[in-house]
């Protein structure tokens, strides 16, 4: 066996260590030998590349961002983190105010163009019978139409939309508790936009 | 330690985690992030040696973890289960960016350009003991796209060739065909690495 013989099967002898043949050319070959003995210590050092570097903060705010704006998740509460207040004093509240009524509005006009799109009756099909549920009644209608279309879909509306209500109950119990607390009212305007965002991607996926 | 009884910062086991996280809870899945964001991230980085790449990877990767977490039954360890589905979200970016993979049409027989110097040459110094870390890293990032994956993969993830195979949708030959080949350029790159290294002393 020569070194081109050698050197063609040369991933099996790394891999098995080869034949007689082989070993007997391995043993008599410098060049061969010191091949295999790098390509064996490369596979060896490669276990040293454990993992060392971290993604930047950036990647987390990013999808924490996403999964909120998609209504999957539901911040715990008083960890989630804020934006910076540019509006002081009583205005701030206001704003809340303003801004939670538009995604509310958001919500009601949605409906309003889905209702119109298709007459589905808000029949409740009993899939959650085993727990209870604080749907609206604009909830249900919307729930039973993906439903119809795909049922598996419409068990994962059900779960984003009973995530995103249970927030907003959460929230509106914290701002009753505290009207002061600037965090509970930022809570309770970020679960509108959440349950505005699920409106908006089911009536989507409804009407696709 | 298992993974179900790893304590997480939050002070609950992973398994708690997954759990909490399947049913919505930001404050889990931040914690099943804080646990495996670094392997996750290393992975991408290194299958595509790029940084914005990589954190865009992380961030989908995690993201389709969320999507598909309610799927997770533990039948594999969940580390196992990310590794997977991070390594996939690369494989497709990649597949979408045209980058070349592994061909088909790959040949088990070493290309001459691949091949080592045959009968004729000096001995050279052997590589062992000489390569650091910081050396093989470089290394890896100059290898080209396919051999690089390939390397990652098998040799310092510790995928098997059916499942690299399977994974990229090409033989089990080819990959291993693919994997020496990125060997051979890897010897290539660290010997030329040392001999510079050698050169300025």
């Amino acid at each position: 066996m020569n070194c081109a013989d050698f050197q063609r099967v040369l991933p099996d002898i790394i891999e098995t260590g080869g034949g007689a043949e082989e070993s007997s050319h391995l043993h008599s070959c410098a060049i061969c030998s010191d091949l295999v003995q790098d390509l064996k210590y490369i596979a060896e050092a490669a276990r040293m590349l454990v993992p060392m570097e971290d993604p930047s903060p950036q990647v987390w705010a990013r999808i924490e961002s996403s999964l909120q704006r998609e209504g999957f998740v539901r911040p715990a509460r008083g960890t989630v983190r804020m934006e910076p207040f540019l509006i002081s004093g009583n205005r701030r509240g206001n704003f809340y105010g303003w801004a939670g009524l538009a995604a509310m509005a958001l919500i009601a006009i949605t409906m309003l163009v889905f209702n119109r799109l298709h007459s589905v009756p808000a029949i409740d099909t009993g899939t959650t019978a085993q727990t209870p549920d604080i749907f609206s009644a604009d909830d249900k209608v919307l729930l039973n139409a993906i439903e119809q279309k795909n049922h598996s879909m419409g068990e994962m509306y059900r779960k984003k939309l009973r995530s995103v209500d249970t927030y907003i109950q959460d929230a509106k119990h914290s701002v009753k508790q505290s009207p002061g607390d600037d965090i509970a009212r930022q809570q309770l305007m970020n679960a509108y936009q959440q349950k505005a965002a699920v409106y908006e991607m089911a009536v989507s996926y409804t009407t696709r | 330690m298992t993974q179900a009884k790893k304590i997480l910062a939050s002070g609950i086991t992973e398994a708690e985690a997954i759990d909490r996280a399947k049913q919505g809870d930001a404050e889990s899945f931040e914690a099943l992030y804080g646990l495996h964001k670094r392997r996750v991230y290393s992975l991408c980085l290194r299958m595509t040696g790029n940084t914005a790449e990589a954190e865009d990877l992380t961030q989908e990767a995690f993201l389709q973890l969320y999507r598909k977490i309610a799927t997770f039954r533990g039948e594999s360890a969940f580390s196992t289960w990310l590794h997977r589905l991070a390594v996939n979200v690369v494989l497709m970016h990649l597949r979408k960016k045209g980058l070349p993979e592994v061909s088909l049409e790959e040949q088990m027989e070493p290309q001459q350009e691949d091949g080592p110097k045959k009968d004729v040459g000096a001995r050279d110094n052997v590589l062992a003991g000489s390569i650091d870390r910081v050396n093989l890293e470089r290394a890896v990032e100059h290898l080209p796209p396919g051999y690089r994956i390939i390397f990652v993969l098998h040799d310092v993830e510790g995928y098997e060739h059916n499942e690299i195979a399977e994974m990229m949708g090409c033989s089990i030959g080819n990959s291993k065909s693919q994997l020496h080949k990125a060997r051979m350029k890897l010897r290539e790159l660290l010997r030329i690495s040392l001999h510079e290294k050698v050169a300025r002393h």
